[in-house]
């Protein structure tokens, strides 16, 4: 039994260690932009997680539906606010940036 | 060729571009809103939501505003107007009875329970399905901490359900809402629902409502399927083990006009080897050969919807020696159709436009829907089954009718009223030395009613329901169901009813032929009767970063008036099926934390501790082969961008007492000892496809000898239902999902 708990206890070590490493991973390049975006449903919110994560340079994404907010942290070398639009407008909605901060550092902290 | 010309019939697909609009309407809890109200103001179109909250209505030219309505929830407005390539509009309606400030989590696990249906409901969506990638509903509850699974016995694969400890004949499963699963394809019917071609599964405890029949005494399960109006346009799914399992899956859906759209499934699966890990000459698990393959179409009109779905499955087991001197072999072929229509009356009298926000406005006008329902559904089962010597061939065909009449009465008040005929006939052939033939037909005829009303935080719902079985006469099945919410904090629900059902011994049971056990069957055999009483407590605790602690606590009794007694103690060379004699009851109370501990963290705990207990001769003695308590720990862990997901889960399974063994010559033990199971699975997502690989049974804990007396399959020992733990030790699998999204 001992051992079962000892098994447990790494696994959630090691996965609460991999987040940690997710999240520590920022530098210089990094850019936090806020976007109202137009979606209005959940799957909106499927679409854009599922198509706008795979944008190049992305590093964060958050999701806040309610408000309408998209808060993407990407690598400004390549991509930039621009072209995150664009891909908001080939997926059907629109999108404005409203909040923009550079080398955010806390976008992980609610 | 046939292979061929399902290639054939993907490939010619095409989709047809239309001005319509679908999409989902949704709670705050992400549970689908059943028959809520649809239409584009200033315009007499209008629609219905489906039992899942999906709708599909035609956009008029002139028509840019949708208005989103239902009973208990604040109706809301989406304009689309100026937004091109949108056919797809989901929303969420709040429950005005919650709190303003309910915030909408950013990712959302995939299990929960609605905050706002009257009844315990849990659902697993498809996020939870994948935490355990393999394969199909018999799996699907590894993470689940109510629902526990095993196998019937060390020779045929069948699985069995067990829900508060009672075995999975006391659940009621339902596909798409239609009973399921009944009679001759309980024992080996959880392997029959591929896991890809399900969206998610409800798990109703204690008894649920009474639209659904008489048959739900420790709970119900509803599998919904995919549906062809928003499914993706292709996806394709492999699957491989260590242990030879081999499965691969493919469907489509298409959009034919504006209002009709079909989609194909298509399951085949098979094992390229068959270990034998323990080395008693046996197969630890059976060879299965499965082809599965399902067509469903979805046809809207006006006020009018239609779906339909057909689905023919084959299926091949071999079990027993691997030279084949004792062989189990069974062949199953199933066919089922159903035909759902839904008619929506009274709910086009909007007159002004201009209102899009004035909700006054919504819940005056628009509380006064009705809609009818009328669902056929037919199945035709066919099995043939050889276990070493005995024989036993089953044909099971089900007709089954159900009319339902939903009225909204204002805001508060709904109505149901409906009828329903089920038909089973039954013809089994045993063969035990002589031959046995039974034949059995049964018509149930049924009406019901139930009655839901809100008043402020509390909402109380209460349906009754007679039947007349031509075998067993007529009965009554009451059934009640109170939520009480103290704000959005937490959620009281108590409930008691009602439940019966018919005992189908041979076709329930039969994996017993893979024990020489002799069968006894009593002589009239009552229907099984028994009360459900349950009351649960979901507290919702705000803790850091604006997350929530969710707690539950739940408490279910089922008290048996009649039941058929499974005796495998009397006589440990047979199994007896007799009346009870006396008391039968199951107390099963859990608890269940759950916890998005940081972002992307989600880690559940729950135990639960069952009490089952039988009169067996004259004694009341806990049930065999079922674990005094089950402890379910589960971690997930996915990163900021969802490329990358982590799935951990653990099961401390409780011990248990083994059925009676021979007094003079005990071959088992009395007692079985706790064991634990734990899986781990990673999963990697790219745009269109994503890889998954993981491990079963980490540990490798097997029970080593399942089969007693193996060396002897003919002798009067051998016995291969003394099952209570997993026959196959640590096992890896991998697997790809390649989907072709819809635009």
């Amino acid at each position: 039994m001992k051992t079962k708990i000892w098994i447990v206890a790494v696994i959630a070590l090691i996965m609460i260690s991999l987040a940690a490493e997710a999240q520590s991973k920022k530098n210089e390049n990094t850019k936090t932009v806020t976007f109202e975006v137009s979606m209005t449903c959940e799957n909106c919110q499927r679409t854009i997680e599922k198509n706008i994560a795979w944008e190049k340079g992305m590093k964060d994404m958050k999701v806040d539906l309610e408000k309408k907010l998209v808060t993407l942290t990407f690598d400004t070398r390549k991509t930039s606010e621009e072209k995150l639009i664009e891909a908001f407008e080939k997926l059907g909605y629109t999108a404005e940036a409203v909040q923009n901060n550079q080398n955010e550092k806390n976008v992980n902290k609610q | 060729m046939k292979k061929q010309l399902i290639l054939l019939f993907l490939v010619s697909f095409s989709s047809v571009s239309f001005a319509q609009v679908h999409g989902i309407i949704k709670d705050n809890a992400g549970q689908g809103i059943p028959g809520a109200h649809i239409h584009w103001l200033g315009t007499d179109v209008g629609t219905l939501s489906d039992e899942s909250g999906h709708f599909i209505i035609s956009q008029p030219n002139d028509a840019n505003t949708l208005i989103f309505s239902s009973v208990g929830f604040a109706s809301d407005t989406v304009n689309v107007a100026g937004k091109n390539n949108i056919d797809q509009v989901n929303v969420i309606l709040d429950d005005h009875t919650e709190l303003a400030e309910l915030t909408v989590t950013q990712r959302r696990s995939g299990k929960y329970v609605n905050r706002l249906a009257v009844q315990n409901m849990e659902t697993l969506n498809t996020n939870e399905l994948r935490k355990a990638a393999c394969c199909n509903l018999s799996e699907s509850f590894t993470t689940n901490p109510s629902v526990d699974v095993s196998y019937s016995d060390a020779a045929t694969g069948a699985k069995q359900i067990k829900l508060l400890g009672l075995s999975g004949s006391y659940v009621q499963m339902l596909t798409e809402n239609i009973p399921n699963l009944r009679g001759l394809s309980s024992a080996y019917g959880m392997g029959y629902i591929p896991g890809p071609w399900m969206e998610s599964i409800q798990i109703s405890k204690g008894t649920a409502s009474v639209k659904t029949g008489y048959e739900a005494i420790a709970g119900q399960i509803n599998v919904e399927y995919k549906k062809p109006q928003n499914s993706d346009r292709v996806s394709l799914n492999i699957f491989t083990n260590s242990v030879g399992r081999t499965e691969f899956n493919a469907d489509a859906a298409v959009k034919l006009s504006d209002s009709l759209a079909t989609s194909v499934m298509l399951h085949a699966s098979d094992d390229y080897m068959t270990p034998d890990d323990n080395g008693d000459g046996y197969r630890d698990l059976p060879r299965i050969r499965q082809y599965n393959l399902a067509n469903r179409w979805f046809y809207q009109k006006d006020n009018y919807i239609l779906q339909a779905f057909v689905r023919g499955l084959s299926e091949n087991r071999t079990g027993g020696k691997t030279d084949n001197s004792y062989k189990i072999g069974i062949n199953t072929e199933r066919y089922e159709l159903f035909v759902k229509n839904g008619f929506l009356f009274g709910g086009d009298e909007h007159d002004e436009e201009g209102h899009q926000h004035d909700q006054e406005h919504e819940h005056n006008h628009e509380h006064n829907l009705s809609s009818l329902g009328i669902i056929l559904n037919g199945t035709i089962h066919n099995q043939d089954a050889v276990y070493g010597a005995k024989k036993y061939d089953g044909r099971q065909n089900n007709l089954y009718l159900n009319v339902i009449y939903d009225r909204e009465m204002g805001e508060h008040h709904k109505f149901s009223a409906g009828t329903s005929f089920n038909m089973d006939t039954y013809d089994e052939i045993l063969t035990l030395g002589n031959t046995q033939n039974f034949t059995r037909t049964e018509y149930v005829p049924g009406a019901f009613a139930e009655y839901t009303v809100t008043y402020k935080d509390l909402t109380a719902m209460a349906g009754l329901r007679a039947d007349y079985n031509t075998l067993y006469g007529t009965f009554v099945t009451p059934r009640f169901h109170v939520r009480y919410n103290i704000k959005d904090r937490a959620h009281l629900r108590v409930s008691a009813g009602k439940g019966y059902r018919t005992p189908n011994i041979l076709a329930e049971n039969n994996f017993l032929l893979a024990s020489n056990r002799v069968i006894n069957i009593g002589e009239n055999l009552k229907q099984e009767e028994a009360w459900n009483f349950g009351a649960t407590a979901h507290v919702f605790i705000p803790v850091w970063g604006g997350k929530e602690l969710a707690l539950m606590g739940e408490w279910f009794y089922t008290n048996f008036i009649n039941q058929v007694v499974v005796d495998m103690d009397s006589n440990p060379h047979a199994a007896g099926f007799y009346n009870l004699n006396g008391k039968s009851y199951s107390s099963s109370l859990q608890f269940e934390a759950n916890l998005e501990v940081f972002r992307g963290f989600t880690a559940t705990l729950a135990h639960r501790i069952n009490d089952v207990k039988v009169t067996v001769m004259g004694r009341l003695r806990e049930k065999p082969l079922n674990n005094r308590s089950k402890s379910l720990i589960t971690f997930t862990y996915e990163t900021p961008l969802k490329k990358w997901q982590f799935d951990y889960t653990a099961q401390f399974n409780g011990g248990g007492r083994m059925p009676d063994p021979d007094a003079s010559n005990p071959l088992w033990e009395n007692e079985f000892k706790p064991f634990n199971i734990m899986n781990a699975q990673v999963t990697r997502n790219f745009r269109t496809w994503s890889v998954y690989a993981g491990a079963e049974n980490i540990t490798n804990f097997m029970q080593h000898h399942p089969i007693i007396d193996v060396q002897n399959p003919f002798g009067d020992n051998f016995d291969a239902s003394m099952v209570w733990g997993p026959m196959h030790g640590r096992t890896f699998y991998a697997g790809l999902r390649w989907a072709l999204t819809k635009k």
